[in-house]
């Protein structure tokens, strides 16, 4: 017998199954300790009382969404700014926070980009913001294909897929995105800029909900790709006794309402201690660090970078790929994508919290329509590829996007 | 593992009750077969998961990376059984008695070749030293990656998978010595069935 048979039949080989009453037995064993949550409400609380609180409810969403809807001085957007303001001061003011969320994005992209055919990718991050006295924001994000984790002094990006890990000094995780408060702040501000309408405010079942409509920044006619370039509602909802955020779900109008972010949970917590900033890395873990560069790659632009870092793929020149910041398993993946041409390089645009910059491109792939195409028998890319120049050397090196 | 268990952990950390049942549904059997391919028999087994789940309650708050929820419940289950190995009685089943577990389950007619070779094969298997025998079923069994092999082992990933090729050598060679067993037994054996 051969070892590939060998293996196939031992992950053929199917364990006994266990009685059907175990469940119900293991059940039984759960301690009192564990208690029954509706979901995102508090331990404890039955339907009984929500009954209870429905009627009194209804009568305090009527007296409250109609003072909600007479306009203040200055307009609505001014009323829901003064509306929001404790919002934002009760939401910022726990030392940590713990979310859950779900996002319309993609592997490999940043936060903000959007992908409407995708599959809802879920995150979960850990965030301390920074505190009197110098104290570092700290940050564990983990997202389907990466870890993030800062310490407030230095940051770990880790690719479990990969198997590999980056470090660098600082903190390469922007807080704010990740921070309830922050997501309350920029809403206070965008209910002032123009073009903003206020969709819907209401209070019911012992919960403020509010819904902002935005128009997206112009895109200089490429693809939209990421959030703030597509029209789009979010809706917030906090407690009114606490008046911190309860959730957050964003969708954009394009062909229709699409769902693209909302908040599985959030988490207000007392204490951050420093193990939660932690990641726990395999032993065998492989350290990728920025390379030198040659000096003719030492001194581009954006653009440029980008220009390089196709015509290697074309090329099948690792070095290069390698030299401008592309991981050994990343080189691996340009280079089996079998790009055979640039079509277009766009101008590089900044958008959202990246600290980047995205360069749009479009690249014929496997020859093109006529040719044998790449993996999946794909004969174009179009996409945006992510640089970044935060490293020491200060250069614009490959971050993503492809 | 994926996105739904961080939210389950987290869910388990927040004492949530439905939670609970969401990890035994989802798990319970993982560890009741794991400990059947131990060499835990039908009782034992699952004394040793509900043994199991109770550890879970109590000591989910030390579960740091969610990712290895999976990994980290058979390690309990490892423990609880090695624990109950060392003080065994000599009426229960323990870690070496892995080949009782290939007739536990009757074969239905239709799948009688299939049953024999997945016999022979966990028949060797259970004859294999403890650790290879582990190894194969965390990999195998269990589909576990070879990071989360040497997690619940406590060993280093590469350890594991020389462990595991090890295994496969010792596995084949046991076949073999079975098959060649098989072909040197008289016709006659046969022929007094008709």
């Amino acid at each position: 017998m051969t070892d590939r048979n060998l293996r196939r039949q031992l992950r053929a080989m199917r364990e006994p199954a266990p009685p059907p009453d175990l469940a119900a037995r293991l059940e039984r064993g759960v301690p009192g300790s564990f208690e029954r949550r509706e979901p995102g409400g508090t331990p404890g609380r039955v339907w009984t009382m929500a009954r209870i609180g429905l009627t009194a409810a209804a009568v305090v969403a009527l007296v409250w969404g109609a003072l909600m809807f007479l306009p203040g001085p200055g307009g609505p957007g001014v009323s829901v700014a003064a509306m929001l303001e404790p919002v934002a001061r009760a939401t910022g003011s726990a030392p940590a926070v713990h979310i859950v969320m779900r996002v319309w994005s993609r592997a490999g992209e940043d936060f903000g980009f959007v992908d409407l055919a995708g599959e809802p990718q879920t995150f979960e991050a850990w965030i301390a913001m920074p505190g009197a006295g110098g104290v570092p924001g700290r940050a564990l994000v983990t997202k389907g294909d990466r870890e993030y984790a800062c310490d407030g002094r230095e940051t770990i990006i880790f690719h479990p897929s990969r198997g590999e890990a980056i470090r660098s000094t600082g903190c390469a995780v922007d807080v704010e995105t990740f921070w309830p408060a922050a997501w309350v702040t920029q809403l206070r501000a965008a209910a002032l800029a123009a073009g903003t309408e206020v969709r819907e405010r209401n209070e019911e079942r012992g919960s403020a909900r509010l819904v902002l409509r935005e128009p997206g920044v112009g895109v200089s006619g490429r693809e939209k790709a990421f959030i703030d370039e597509f029209d789009r509602e979010t809706e917030i909802t906090w407690k009114p006794g606490s008046n911190r955020l309860t959730g957050l779900r964003r969708w954009v109008l394009e062909d229709g309402r699409h769902l693209v972010a909302e908040t599985v949970a959030i988490e207000y917590l007392d204490t951050a201690d420093d193990a939660l900033f932690r990641l726990d890395l395999p032993p065998d873990v492989r350290w990728v660090t920025l390379r030198d560069a040659p000096a003719a790659l030492a001194d581009l632009g954006p653009r440029e970078v980008a220009r390089r870092f196709f015509e290697a793929a074309i090329a099948g020149d690792r070095d290069t790929l390698e030299a401008l910041g592309a991981s050994p398993h990343f080189a691996d993946v340009v280079l089996g994508a079998r790009v055979t041409g640039i079509v277009a390089l766009g101008e590089p645009f900044r958008t959202g919290a990246y600290p980047g910059v995205y360069v749009p491109y479009v690249l014929e792939i496997g020859g093109g329509p006529g040719g044998a195409g790449g993996p999946g028998g794909a004969t174009e890319r179009r996409h945006n590829l992510a640089l970044r120049d935060d490293n020491p050397q200060r250069r614009w090196v490959f971050d993503g996007g492809f | 593992m994926g996105p739904s268990d961080l939210i389950l952990v987290w869910r388990l950390k927040r004492r949530d009750r439905d939670a609970c049942s969401e990890l035994i549904r989802r798990h319970h059997a993982t560890v009741y077969g794991y400990l059947r391919s131990l060499g835990a028999d039908g009782p034992l087994a699952e004394d040793l998961t509900q043994e199991t789940y109770a550890r879970a309650w109590t000591r989910i708050d030390s579960l740091r990376e969610a990712r290895s929820l999976r990994s980290w419940l058979l390690a309990i289950a490892r423990h609880e059984l090695l624990q109950r190995a060392r003080v065994r009685r000599p009426d229960e089943v323990g870690i070496e008695a892995a080949a009782a577990v290939a007739a536990a389950d009757p074969p239905a007619d239709d799948v009688v070749a299939q049953a024999e070779r997945d016999t022979r094969l966990r028949r060797a298997v259970g004859r294999l030293e403890g650790v290879l025998r582990e190894a194969v079923v965390l990999h195998y069994f269990q589909d576990l990656s070879l990071r989360e092999v040497g997690a619940v082992l406590g060993v280093p990933p590469g350890t594991a998978k020389s462990r595991i090729n090890r295994a496969l050598q010792a596995l084949r060679s046991l076949l073999e010595k079975e098959a060649a067993h098989d072909r040197s037994k008289p016709e006659t054996a046969v022929a007094g069935d008709a």
